[in-house]
């Protein structure tokens, strides 16, 4: 984090999944790979219900599919929440409240597994935290701010994260940069005086630039990256695979 | 070589089987995806869903089906629109705008603007100059719609297209915003019903998006293909084999009932399609693959919701089987009845047209089984292997743009 001009810097607000949280190797298809996995093992232990991992696997990739597409259309500056999408899953399988609500644990336990803090970037952010630079998280996600605190609380302990902010709560994402002004107006700070960080050359990058921001984009590790590729690979050769 | 009669003797208990089996969980995989595609809409408070004739009749009744069988209750009010691109094309007559010139230029390509006004009039006894009777061309044509000459043309259209704009407050009820919901392909409706009725915010739900003739796509943005989303074949994706046949999915769907061409001139406008016993003709099925589609959702229950999308992935395993593959079996079971080629116009295509070649069929895979019995897989192999250069060349050109 060397030669970042941090001039005229009141707030830092940073990016959480894959910036202050980084993920594992495992890419996106394994991991809701491995919520359905937990999700069905959850339902028959706590539930008494027998559904196959693969039928929740293709439910919770539908209806997050099915969700964006719907915002997308009616409204892009929206963000779908956590609890609707679970709520919306359990529904579309004839389960209830109950169910939606082991889908939603299932959810969190396996972030809670394939995240890790961001040793560095978070020593960095204490050191100009106790500048006098004040450090929130600003995450596009369907979580809220609790879960995404709950999260860092646990896997980053003594962050310097002061407030967390997410597209789900703001109903504003970062994909359209209009969640930037709704957290300038609740910090009462203007757009200039905040450095971003992040990880997505859209979201963290051009959009806060737009916003009136200074970004700074941060990359997760090459090898990380390959693994992910890999591991992307490997699950859409498995899908092709007939289970025997 | 005569492609008119199927080598084998069609059998509706072969077909219904096919429709139950094989059709079936692929229809329940679209309502499950229609019903969860509503649930996330915002403001659901001021949008409907309107099922479009004559296809979203029929859709309708699988939705229905859907929805008694599994419990659940709608997320959105829902009702039959009554609408066809010909009714779709008058609401933006009065200002033309890119839509429907682009509608009109490709229906009518070739014919004369006389023939394009017969058909968004539907009335023969309208008497047009010798400028009428020139090849159509869209610049000339809205020229001689605003026009002295046009005056009549549009106070004919203007009247049919008043009574489908209140049939339209009618059955959304006021609300601002719609999901249509038909079967595909390209999504003409939504395209101009965005231009000419532009209060209302449009969406479309189909079972199939696709720009397979490569046209412009603003409405893309506000169309979702719930069960194919491609823009042709792939021969690694068996759900793009309704692309290949796409006759097949238009005959299990689109009652017989003929296309929306005009309105009555009641405060509740009746459409040409609603004559007496319509509703009950919606579900007549003389070929049995609809009726095997509702065999299945009938004997569908809450507890087999998680396991329809596997059963539907094991279904398009098999309709890709029967389409790009097929055998003797698969012909009897799918050579189906020509069907109006639409948009005003009476004339038929024909699955496999009497002496044509094998380009000009609507089923090219079972027109080279159907003429070649004993070659034919070899035929279908060369065909495949097309294919996938196509969808290669496709790909990669998508990749350099």
């Amino acid at each position: 984090m060397k030669g970042i001009d941090l001039e005229g810097i009141r707030v830092i607000s940073c990016d959480v999944f894959d910036t202050l949280l980084r993920r594992n190797a495992t890419a996106e298809p394994g991991r809701v790979r491995h919520v359905a996995e937990r999700a069905a093992a959850m339902l028959l232990r706590e539930r008494g219900l027998l559904v196959s991992k693969e039928a929740l696997w293709r439910a919770r990739r539908n209806v997050q599919h099915l969700a964006y597409r719907a915002l997308d259309m009616a409204d892009p500056t929206g963000e779908v929440t956590f609890d609707a999408l679970v709520q919306g899953m359990a529904l579309s399988l004839g389960f209830g409240p109950a169910e939606a609500q082991v889908f939603a644990r299932a959810e969190i336990e396996v972030e809670r597994t394939q995240l890790a803090s961001n040793t560095s970037l978070l020593t960095w952010l204490t050191r100009r935290a106790s500048e006098g630079i004040r450090i929130i998280a600003v995450s596009d996600t369907w979580h809220t701010a609790a879960t995404i605190r709950g999260l860092l609380d646990d896997l980053a302990e003594g962050h310097p994260i002061a407030k967390v902010y997410t597209s789900a709560d703001l109903g504003a994402s970062k994909r359209t940069a209009a969640i930037f002004p709704k957290v300038a107006d609740a910090e009462d700070v203007p757009a200039g005086a905040f450095l971003h960080i992040g990880d997505d050359a859209q979201a963290d990058e051009r959009m806060a630039r737009s916003a009136g921001l200074r970004p700074h984009r941060i990359f997760p590790p090459r090898l990380v990256i390959l693994e992910r590729r890999l591991d992307a690979a490997r699950a859409r050769l498995a899908r092709k695979m007939p289970e025997r | 070589m005569n492609f008119a009669l199927p080598l084998f003797p069609r059998s509706d208990l072969a077909a219904e089987c096919f429709g139950c089996e094989v059709l079936g969980p692929i229809f329940a995989e679209f309502a499950q995806r229609l019903w969860t595609f509503q649930y996330y809409m915002p403001d659901k408070h001021d949008t409907c869903l309107l099922f479009c004739a004559r296809g979203g009749l029929r859709l309708r009744q699988i939705y229905e089906a859907f929805l008694a069988a599994s419990g659940l209750s709608a997320p959105l009010p829902h009702a039959d629109l009554m609408i066809s691109r010909l009714v779709a094309a008058r609401t933006g007559l009065a200002a033309p705008g890119p839509a429907l010139i682009d509608e009109l230029g490709r229906e009518f390509e070739g014919q004369t603007t006389a023939e394009v006004v017969l058909a968004l009039t539907q009335d023969p006894s309208i008497r047009l100059g010798p400028e009428w009777h020139h090849p159509f061309e869209a610049g000339a044509f809205v020229g001689l719609l605003e026009g002295e000459s046009g005056r009549l043309v549009r106070q004919v259209v203007a009247r049919l297209d008043g009574a489908f704009r209140r049939h339209l407050a009618q059955v959304s009820q006021g609300r601002g915003r719609v999901i249509l919901c038909d079967t595909g392909l390209y999504g003409s409706t939504v395209r101009l019903l965005q231009e000419g009725v532009p209060h209302v915010q449009w969406f479309a739900a189909q079972f199939a998006r696709s720009n397979y003739k490569r046209f412009a796509t603003p409405h893309f943005d506000v169309t979702v293909g719930l069960s194919v989303e491609q823009d042709g074949y792939c021969p690694w994706n068996a759900r793009t084999c309704v692309l290949r046949f796409w006759h097949l999915i238009e005959s299990v769907l689109e009652p017989d009932l003929t296309s929306v061409k005009s309105f009555s001139n009641e405060p509740v406008p009746r459409s040409n399609l609603e004559e007496p016993g319509w509703q009950d003709r919606i579900g007549e099925d003389r070929q049995g693959l609809f009726t095997g589609v509702l065999t299945y959702l009938s004997g569908l229950s809450s507890e087999q919701l998680p396991d329809i999308e596997t059963a539907a992935e094991e279904a398009w395993e098999r309709l890709r089987q029967a389409i790009i593959w097929p055998g003797h079996e698969d012909l009897a079971v799918l050579s189906l009845s020509p069907r109006a080629r639409d948009f005003g116009r009476i004339e038929a295509v024909h699955q496999f047209p009497e002496g044509g070649a094998i380009t000009s069929s609507l089923w090219r895979e079972g027109a080279v089984v159907q003429r070649y019995r004993q070659t034919g897989r070899f035929g279908l192999a060369l065909l495949e292997a097309a294919h996938s250069l196509r969808f290669l060349k496709r790909w990669s050109t998508a990749r350099r743009a």
